[in-house]
């Protein structure tokens, strides 16, 4: 349970954690958009050095490989998936199955992508403290307020989620310490045993999470809060001159890549 | 059954941005019999240390010898560890899953494969150890009982393996006074009558001072002070260290400071107040 | 002084059957504006019951709670009650729901409805009567406990409140976070003259308050000094609650014939009278 990083705040002074989430939230969503235009080994190198460059930027470059890792078996996974059943131009006999030119390509391909798809959206977690991209994802999903959307209540259940991931992931590992302590063995290959030991680990930890919520909306209500009411804020989001200027940056180069691509 | 802590080392997250200092080169025996209170700052490694004793966490350098086998040296030896040290979880009553009483203790006995007839005979005998009637509280809902007893209920379904040692990690934290009382007593029973090794994680010393035979004092992963319970309450550390200390202690150490000399080195209140009409009166 | 909170013959069961039995029974207590008042009882002995009516979380089933002369039984009030009353609770992990401490401060002033300059100026002021204005920018699971419960102090002062209640905010803290907390409390209330109820059962935290209640199956069974609370032993051993260790000691010494003064509360207190 220990070292979990993905989807985790680094707090830092960087370029990147200045910008507006807004700013990151857009960009973000179009890069990834981006990545599935991609063609090419040029194209795909650019992109991947791209960024490289964006975690040296931010000073996370440590977390890069850590949040890599746990995307590193799923890429692995389809990178051999593709490989094997893609029918095309055999370069590998490998008696059993066959690797084809198409199949390691298209494997590849696949497999950037999602170390692409993962370290993009790690960047904006990376560099975003929950309060404000909870802030940032309100303002985007206020047009749709008139719709029905429910953007402040979404915003706050997204807060308090992120806040208690951490607390959570520590009651799981404190339960399943004291079943271990009384004799579980949640490695046993016994069906029946096994079922037995995760209802030991489940039934506490629900009981808790309930308890817990429980707690904190007492806590909540007693300071003042009920659902749909009007709040104000202590930080109030503002774009920047530096927002504009990027997300200017940023769209005409897109645009170009675009343009480039498809019309010329 | 002696346990053994020979250079013992542990670092949390290893390898990561967020690693820490769990514990540093520890080395310490309990030994049979043993009533060891383990005190220090929040944060200073007790619960680690707790967790070391039955392998629960596995030192990155050094070993835990239980009866002079290392704990880590088969599963088999792990797995008879795990018997014989008892672990007592902070908040016991939160890992409560069963939806009987009976069920909830007999989870430990079950798990180490015991027979049927076997399982109800320590489920009685714990409970009878803890203080809750068999035939009233087996098939009751853990839930619906109140905190005092959900606390003694899990202290049971430790004590249902039959341990040699019992480590529990701040055992009366949040518990009212006769409830803290009634835990103690049964600890003190569990180790005068039964031999029971006991170690006993807590902030607060008062209610067990004049019980235990050794308090331990860690800080940063260390062990800072090992000694009769009467010798380490009465070192400056424990203050300077913002721990809590008896009052008798606490009396001693401002007599000294007006000049008067307190002798020997009181513990409780019978002896503090001995001491106050010899030097006062 | 005038009064703030009026209890009148609360009664209170859970569920609609008037056969239920209450968990609190006929309670009356007035508790005046700036009175430090302590609320002491064992397990189930109905505390929190009790004061989750002091701002509106629960309704009585028979008598009636006014605060500031405002009946806490009708809804349209509990926005004015919770602003009057705060309440801090025992665990620190679960009232904390921001991941920025000013954030977390700031969240009761945001549901006022507040201007942001008039927002920032009382989560600072806020965040400096507690002594944690310098960890305005932590993420709260790196403070200690008792930093924590002093973080959710300064969430209520930032409210600006008439009374603070709090519900066993010190039992799940080590020796040192007992004492910041404590301390914080005293001060708040000698020093901007907020009214405090506290909850307890540790005796060592109530030496120090003006008046004591003692709660015993659902029941006041005592009111009135903590010093005389204590020196009824009897009334002590009946439902469940010890001395603290330096008043038994006091006790013991006075009846070996030492004249020593009743409010002596700390080791030093008795050392300072004995060496006189």
């Amino acid at each position: 349970m220990e070292g979990i990083v993905l989807g985790q705040y680094v707090p830092g002074n960087s370029f990147l954690h200045k910008l507006d989430p807004r700013t990151k939230l857009i960009m973000s969503a179009v890069l990834l958009w981006v990545i599935f235009l991609l063609e090419g080994p040029l194209e795909y190198t650019g992109f991947g050095l791209f960024i490289v460059f964006l975690y040296l930027l931010a000073g996370v470059s440590g977390s890069f490989l850590k949040i890599l890792r746990p995307g590193l078996y799923l890429v692995l996974i389809t990178l051999i998936i593709n490989m094997i059943f893609t029918p095309g131009r055999v370069v590998l006999d490998l008696g059993l199955a066959d690797i084809t030119r198409e199949g390691l390509i298209q494997g590849l391909t696949m497999g950037f992508r999602l170390v692409f798809l993962i370290s993009m959206s790690s960047l904006v977690t990376l560099t975003t403290s929950p309060v404000r991209m909870t802030d940032g994802l309100e303002l985007l999903l206020k047009p749709f307020k008139k719709i029905g959307v429910p953007a402040s209540e979404l915003a706050m259940m997204m807060n308090i989620a992120l806040r208690f991931i951490p607390t959570f992931w520590e009651e799981t590992d404190k339960i399943r310490k004291a079943q271990i302590a009384r004799g579980a063995d949640f490695d046993s290959w016994n069906l029946g045993r096994r079922i037995k030991y995760i209802t030991a680990l489940l039934v506490p930890l629900f009981v808790s999470a309930f308890r817990k919520a429980d707690e904190l909306s007492m806590a909540m209500e007693a300071r003042g809060y009920t659902v749909g009411m009007e709040r104000t804020s202590l930080h109030e989001l503002k774009m920047n001159p530096r927002d504009y200027l990027v997300l200017t940056v940023f769209f005409i180069s897109v645009a170009a890549f675009v343009i480039n691509k498809y019309f010329i | 059954m002696p346990i053994e802590f020979r250079n013992i080392s542990y670092t949390y997250s290893k390898k990561t941005p967020f690693a820490r200092k769990g514990l540093t080169n520890v080395s310490l025996t309990v030994n049979d019999g043993e009533w060891v209170a383990v005190m220090g700052p929040t944060g200073s490694g007790k619960s680690t240390l707790l967790q070391h004793l039955n392998g629960l966490l596995k030192p990155d350098l050094g070993e835990v010898l239980l009866d002079h086998v290392n704990i880590h040296s088969s599963s088999a030896a792990l797995r008879e560890t795990r018997q014989k040290v008892g672990l007592v979880f902070q908040y016991p009553e939160h890992q409560l899953f069963g939806s009987t009483v009976y069920e909830e203790i007999a989870y430990g006995p079950e798990n180490y494969g015991y027979a049927a007839s076997d399982v109800e005979q320590r489920v009685k005998t714990a409970m009878e150890t803890v203080g809750l009637d068999y035939l009233k509280y087996k098939d009751r809902h853990p839930y619906e009982l109140s905190g005092g007893e959900k606390r003694r209920i899990a202290l049971a379904g430790v004590l249902a393996t039959d341990p040699q040692i019992i480590a529990l990690d701040e055992p009366t934290a949040g518990l009212d006074p006769s409830g803290r009382q009634k835990l103690v007593e049964t600890i003190t029973q569990l180790n005068r009558d039964y031999g029971k090794t006991v170690i006993w994680v807590t902030h607060e010393i008062t209610e067990i001072a004049a019980l235990v035979n050794r308090v331990l004092v860690i800080k940063d992963g260390q062990v800072v002070l090992d000694g009769a319970a009467r010798e380490v309450l009465n070192n400056h550390l424990m203050t300077q260290l913002g721990l809590d200390v008896p009052v008798a202690v606490e009396i001693s150490h401002h007599m000294r400071r007006k000049g008067k000399a307190v002798e020997g080195q009181p513990l409780t209140i019978e002896e503090i107040k001995k001491e106050i009409v010899r030097l006062v009166r | 002084m005038g009064s703030l909170i009026e209890i009148q013959n609360l009664t209170f069961w859970y569920g609609e059957d008037k056969q239920e039995v209450p968990v609190i029974k006929d309670i009356n207590l007035s508790v005046k504006k700036g009175e430090f008042i302590a609320v002491v009882g064992p397990n189930g002995s109905g505390k929190s019951t009790l004061i989750r009516h002091l701002n509106g979380f629960l309704a009585p089933c028979r008598g009636r709670v006014t605060v500031d002369g405002l009946d806490t039984a009708e809804s349209r009030n509990l926005p004015v009650i919770r602003r009057k009353v705060g309440m801090v609770f025992q665990n620190p992990d679960t009232q904390l729901f921001a991941s920025v401490v000013e954030e977390d401060v700031a969240f009761g002033v945001e549901n006022l409805g507040l201007p942001r300059a008039e927002i920032r100026e009382r989560v600072d002021s806020a965040l400096a009567q507690v002594g944690m204005l310098e960890y305005k920018h932590y993420p709260p699971h790196r403070l200690s406990g008792g930093q924590k419960q002093k973080v959710a102090i300064a969430g209520i002062l930032a409210v600006q409140p008439e009374c603070i209640v709090l519900d066993e905010p010190t039992s799940m803290l080590d020796p040192r976070g007992k004492k910041e907390v404590r301390e914080a409390v005293r001060a708040l209330n000698a020093a901007l003259g907020i009214t405090v109820i506290y909850v307890t059962h540790d005796m060592n935290e109530v030496l120090r308050c003006d008046r004591l209640a003692a709660l015993s199956g659902g029941e006041i069974v005592f009111t009135g000094r903590p010093e005389d609370f204590f020196a009824d032993r009897e009334c002590l051993h009946r439902i469940g609650l010890q001395a603290p260790p330096i008043k038994e000691l006091v006790h013991s010494l006075t009846e070996e014939g030492f004249d020593l003064p009743r409010d002596l509360n700390s080791p030093e207190e008795l050392v300072d009278a004995l060496c006189r």
